[in-house]
This record gives structure tokens, C-alpha cells and sequence, in this order.
């Protein structure tokens, strides 16, 4: 499900721009996780595992 | 410093350039946009970006055999396809035939979460992809700046951004990249520090309600250009950019005269009219005939076969039609043949710079030899009066670059000075006729002159024109003791100098007629003189033959007394013979 773009004419299907990107397209809304994921806290968030903080 | 300039010294003459096809965006950048470098297109909203670059890409794909890429960051490939069909331009047909690529990049705020570094790698590949798939020669990305909205390390995208324009001139391609321009700056993102070849900034101005766009080159490196603000327009054949400035003082001078339609007007100018692709201005109160010697300008211009082009403000074609049918001057017949062409607009409908594109736009269609434009002065209510002024010069340059002879007519209002017209072109014409009126014993005549005709001499008089049925008519004034007098003043005045012309005439006749009976009479004198004479000289011819057959008698009487006398021997014997041949003369 998540995967890194490395062919062509993938990175225009997936919309992808940044390298690394993480999609999340299921379940929806669909979720883009740029970024070398060093930020775990913001990963998690990313992929709505855990609410951001400044929404609690 | 000094070695940049000596590396960029040669660049100069040799700059390859890729043009845009766009009519008068290559004049005025001097062949095209730099070819294998980015150009920089910013500007507001809705100022055209979009479709500069778009046309940009299509005449490469058309006209020059350079396919394209259209990356777009902001309009899906299925709207950019519609907004641009109206335009003619058919992406989709250019898309299969393998000359047009073009790829949607998505940037959501919303979707994305940054979770440490990153590149924008994923944008090279698809750029990359789209470049080689259809072999591009030309990139546009519309508008990068998309990505600030939906990325939020800025340093990160900055240095993305200078390793994207480094790449695609490595790659070749002449990339357009449009953006939107920030307050005070260029672009909204300080891009111009990396496109830093050529920039050009689109505007979008409304000035009195009037909106106008118009296009600057801000800069282009190594080549000149020019630095103008130009207006441009879009309409259904895409965009098209006025040059205008770029024209000068250089046309040729035409020593050709063409006819104004009016014989007596020809005779004023110097006999033979108006020179060819000179322009006329013709100024005058309302009412003082200015469209009717327009209109006979135009049949002259349609009877040599000339193509005329009439611009009117303030009449439809058929109003003038109708019009100028009163005065015997058929027109229709000139439209119908496609030799006469009517553009009839409010010069309140747009502003300047649009009037003067769609003169230019028209004038290039219908490649006419005389345009009329009938009257200037009404676009002075369209921009300010010097807006007007630098329009119009512009306008009578482009009209003499295309050798078109130009017939401007002007309206003066009542309380400016006749030599005056509305707008200041007067320096710039080369002939002024000027059109007044003039208030007699309660009635009101027109009158004409020419102010001004370079190159000619000109008639310095003033000429009474009256329309009739068969059009002007220019009469001469009466210019007399009591001044100018014109209409019925001027036929009363002429019926009085008939009146006593003929008058003079009779007595002189009568004064003739009296000296021939004098010099008969003279002469029977002379006759009678001369029979009276000769009677004389025949009395007097008698009275000597008289004397002198009275001598001879006398002679004889006294030679028969002296021979009875027997006189003197001597004398009897000398004469004898000499009497004998005389006698029988005398007596005859």
C-alpha cells in the first residue's frame, strides 16, 4: 500500500512531487507523508495514528 | 565583474532565440524568448500568464516543429483544454499527435505532512518523462509558485528551485515559468533571483472604468530589447502584442499624389491632391461638412480600386450610407465590391490601447491603401487627452510604416480656438484642412481652407463649400471692398457685379457702334473731298488747254497780221516749218 514512486509514469498517477513521499490512500481521505519520516511524532499524525497535538 | 562582462560580450550577437510566434512579442524582444533558458512570465490574476504561455507552446508545436511540455500546478489538463478551444488551439489533437505533453501536478496543503527532508525529485522525473516522451523542445511550468502554498520548508523548495531552472537549461529546453507577482516585487517568492535570463512582466490595468493589459520586458540578458510598456489584447486568435513604439521616423516619403475626390480641392493642393501615405487632418465645427469630403475621399480611394478602411466613432455604416447617398455619393456600391470596409464603434467601448489594436489587427487584414477615421477626437473621451495624443502618433506611424494614406477628421467645439483640435496631432500631420463656419445676414456658410501642406504649394484661399446633389462643391468667395461675403450675400453681390458688368458691356458696345458711323462718316467725307478735288483739278486742266488753244490763235492771228503786214523776212523763214506740224495738234 505504501510504496516509494520510482518509475515514471507512476510519480504522475500518485501525484507525486517530493522524494520521499509515503501515500495513505486508503481508508480516505488520502494522506501524503513527505519527508525522510525522521519526525515521528508527525508521521504518526500524518497518517492519522495519533491526533496532533494542537487538535486535543 | 570584468570577467563576467568579457563572457557575456560574445554571447551577445549569437544569442539563439526561440520564437513565440506570438504576433509582436518577437519584434520587441528581437526574434523570441532565449533559446535553452528560462523565461520568467509574472504577473496579477487573470493577466494573461496562462495563455501567453500556453500560445507560446502551440505555435512551437505548430508552426516551428518544436514539440512541448505543459506542467500545470493549478488547472487540470481537462480545463486548460477547454478554457484554451475557444482560442482555436486544440490540445487535444496536439496531445496525440505526440507534439504536446502535459501533466497536472497536484499540490493539496491539506493531504500532505512533512515529516523531515525531502527533494522534489519526483517532480524532475515526471518533468523528465513528459520531456523525452514527446522529445520537447519547450517546458512551461504554470505556476511553480504553487508548490509554496502546498510545502511549507521554504528552504528546502528554494534550493529545489534553483537545481530545477540549473536542470532545465542543462536539459536544453526553453522553459517559460509563469508566476504571480507580490507586492513590490517581481514575483510573490523572489523567483526572478533564479530566472534570471529574461523576465516579463504582464499587467493588468483599469484606468476610468477602461481595463487594458499590457507587457513589459523587464529584462533579457545579453540581448537588447525594448523597454516599453506595450499594450496587448486576446481574442479569438490568441495573443496579440502592439510593437508600436518600436516604429520611428523612418518610412519613406511617397511623391505620389492621390486625388481628395474633390477637383477644386486637388487644384488648392497644388493641382494634383493629397500626397500618398500622408496624413490628412481635417478639423471643424459640427456640422461643417467633415464626413462628406471623408466620404469623397473614400469613392475616390474605391474608384481607383484602392482598398479603404473607415473607422467610425459616432455613426453606423448605415447612417452614413444614407447620408452620403443624400449628397450623391454612393457608397454601398464600394462595400458590396469588398473595396470599402466599415468598423463602426463607441470609442467609449474600450480603451485606447484596445483601439489601437484593433486598428492594427483590421489594417493588417484588410491590407487597405487609405483609412479614414472619422472622428479622432472622440477617443479623447476615452483616456486623457495625452493618452490620446501618444495613441494617435503612434497610430499615424504605423499608418506611414504601412504607406497608408490616413484621413483623420477632428471635431472643434465652440469655445476652442479653430487652429486648435482636440487632440494635439496637428505637428504631426502633413495636410490641414480646416472647415469653419461663417455667420452672414443671418445665415450660415461653410467655408474651407488649407492651413497646412508640406511639400506642396498649397491654394492660401478661402473656398465656400456647398453641398449639393452631386456632392461638395467648392466655390470661390467674394473677396471684396466689404470683405468676405459668403452664400447669398456672396450671389447677391455676384448678380450686382453681373448686372453692372453688363451694363459696362453695353456701353462700351454702344460706344463702339458710334465710332464705326464716325469713321463711315469720316470717310464719305473724305470721298466727297476727294470728288470735289478731282472736279477742280478737271476745271482747271480745261482752263489751261483753254489758255493755251487761245494763244495759239492769238500766234496765228498775229503771223496772218504780220505776213499782211509784211513783216520781218527772218522770222517768215524760221518758223514756217515748225508752224506747220504744230497747226493741225491744236486744232484737235
Amino acid at each position: 500500500m505504501n510504496k516509494f514512486a520510482s518509475t515514471d509514469e507512476q510519480t504522475a498517477g500518485d501525484q507525486i512531487v517530493a522524494i520521499p513521499t509515503l501515500v495513505r490512500k486508503l481508508p480516505e481521505p488520502l494522506r501524503r507523508i513527505v519527508g525522510d519520516l525522521s519526525n515521528t511524532e508527525r508521521t504518526l499524525v500524518g497518517l492519522q495514528l495519533r491526533l496532533a497535538k494542537q487538535e486535543k | 565583474m570584468s570577467k563576467t562582462v568579457d563572457h557575456q560580450a560574445p554571447v551577445n550577437p549569437g544569442l539563439a532565440k526561440a520564437p513565440t510566434g506570438i504576433q509582436g512579442l518577437d519584434e520587441i524582444t528581437g526574434g523570441g524568448l532565449p533559446r535553452g533558458r528560462p523565461t520568467l512570465v509574472c504577473g496579477s490574476a487573470g493577466c494573461g500568464k496562462t495563455l501567453l504561455a500556453m500560445e507560446f507552446l502551440v505555435r512551437g508545436a505548430t508552426q516551428f516543429g518544436e514539440p512541448g511540455v505543459f506542467m500545470s500546478f493549478e488547472e487540470t489538463t481537462q480545463e486548460l483544454t477547454q478554457n484554451v478551444r475557444s482560442l482555436g488551439f486544440d490540445l487535444d489533437d496536439l496531445v496525440q499527435q505526440k507534439k504536446l505533453a502535459m501533466d497536472f501536478v497536484r499540490v493539496e496543503r491539506n493531504e500532505i505532512e512533512e515529516t523531515g527532508e525531502y527533494d522534489l525529485e519526483g517532480l524532475f522525473v515526471r518533468l523528465n518523462f513528459a520531456i523525452d516522451s514527446v522529445g520537447a523542445k519547450r517546458v512551461v511550468l504554470d505556476t511553480i509558485e504553487a508548490l509554496f502554498s502546498g510545502l511549507s520548508n521554504i528552504a528546502i523548495l528554494r534550493g529545489e528551485l534553483r537545481r530545477l531552472f540549473r536542470w532545465l537549461k542543462d536539459k536544453g529546453v526553453t522553459a517559460v515559468i509563469t508566476c504571480e507577482s507580490g507586492e513590490g516585487t517581481l514575483t510573490k517568492h523572489s523567483l526572478e533571483e533564479y530566472v534570471s535570463d529574461c523576465v516579463i512582466v504582464l499587467d493588468h490595468r483599469v484606468t476610468d472604468q477602461m481595463s487594458t493589459r499590457r507587457l513589459r520586458i523587464v529584462k533579457y540578458r545579453g540581448t537588447s530589447h525594448e523597454t516599453n510598456e506595450y499594450p496587448f489584447l486576446i481574442d479569438e486568435d490568441g495573443i496579440s502584442v502592439l510593437p508600436v513604439t518600436s516604429l520611428g521616423l523612418q518610412h519613406t516619403a511617397s511623391a505620389e499624389r492621390i486625388s481628395s475626390g474633390i477637383p477644386r480641392l486637388d487644384a488648392m493642393l497644388g493641382g494634383e491632391g493629397y500626397f500618398r501615405s500622408s496624413t490628412v487632418l481635417m478639423s471643424g465645427t459640427a456640422g461643417s461638412g467633415k464626413t462628406s469630403i471623408a466620404a469623397h475621399f473614400a469613392a475616390a480611394a474605391c474608384q481607383r480600386g484602392e482598398r479603404c478602411l473607415y473607422f467610425a466613432f459616432e455613426e453606423s455604416p448605415g447612417q452614413i450610407l444614407r447620408n452620403m447617398r443624400s449628397i450623391g455619393i454612393d457608397l454601398e456600391q464600394w462595400v458590396d465590391k469588398g473595396l470599402l470596409h466599415f468598423h463602426a464603434s463607441r470609442a467609449a467601448i474600450h480603451g485606447l490601447e484596445m483601439h489601437l489594436a484593433t486598428i492594427h489587427k483590421l489594417v493588417r487584414e484588410f491590407q487597405p491603401r487609405v483609412v479614414i477615421m472619422d472622428p479622432v477626437g472622440s477617443l479623447t473621451s476615452v483616456g486623457t487627452r495625452q493618452d490620446a495624443n501618444v495613441m494617435l502618433t503612434r497610430l499615424i506611424d504605423f499608418l506611414k510604416m504601412q504607406g497608408i494614406t490616413a484621413l483623420l477628421t477632428s471635431l472643434t467645439s465652440g469655445d476652442e480656438a479653430l487652429e486648435q483640435t482636440v487632440v494635439n496631432v496637428s505637428t504631426l500631420v502633413d495636410t490641414w484642412l480646416l472647415l469653419r463656419d461663417l455667420e452672414l445676414d443671418g445665415e450660415r456658410n461653410r467655408v474651407m481652407y488649407v492651413l497646412k501642406s508640406r511639400g506642396m504649394a498649397h491654394s492660401n484661399q478661402l473656398r465656400e463649400f456647398l453641398l449639393t446633389d452631386q456632392g461638395v462643391e467648392l466655390q470661390n468667395v467674394y473677396l471684396g471692398a466689404e470683405g468676405v461675403l459668403t452664400g447669398s450675400a456672396r450671389q447677391t453681390r455676384e448678380a450686382m457685379e453681373k448686372a453692372a458688368r453688363l451694363l459696362r458691356h453695353q456701353e462700351v458696345e454702344a460706344k463702339q457702334r458710334e465710332r464705326v458711323l464716325k469713321r463711315e462718316a469720316q470717310e464719305a467725307r473724305i470721298i466727297a473731298l476727294q470728288k470735289e478735288f478731282e472736279a477742280e483739278e478737271e476745271v482747271a486742266k480745261r482752263d489751261s488747254d483753254q489758255e493755251r488753244s487761245r494763244e495759239e490763235t492769238n500766234r496765228q492771228d498775229r503771223d496772218r497780221m504780220g505776213i499782211s503786214r509784211q513783216g520781218d523776212k527772218v522770222l517768215k523763214d524760221a518758223e514756217p516749218s515748225a508752224r506747220s506740224h504744230q497747226t493741225p495738234r491744236v486744232r484737235t
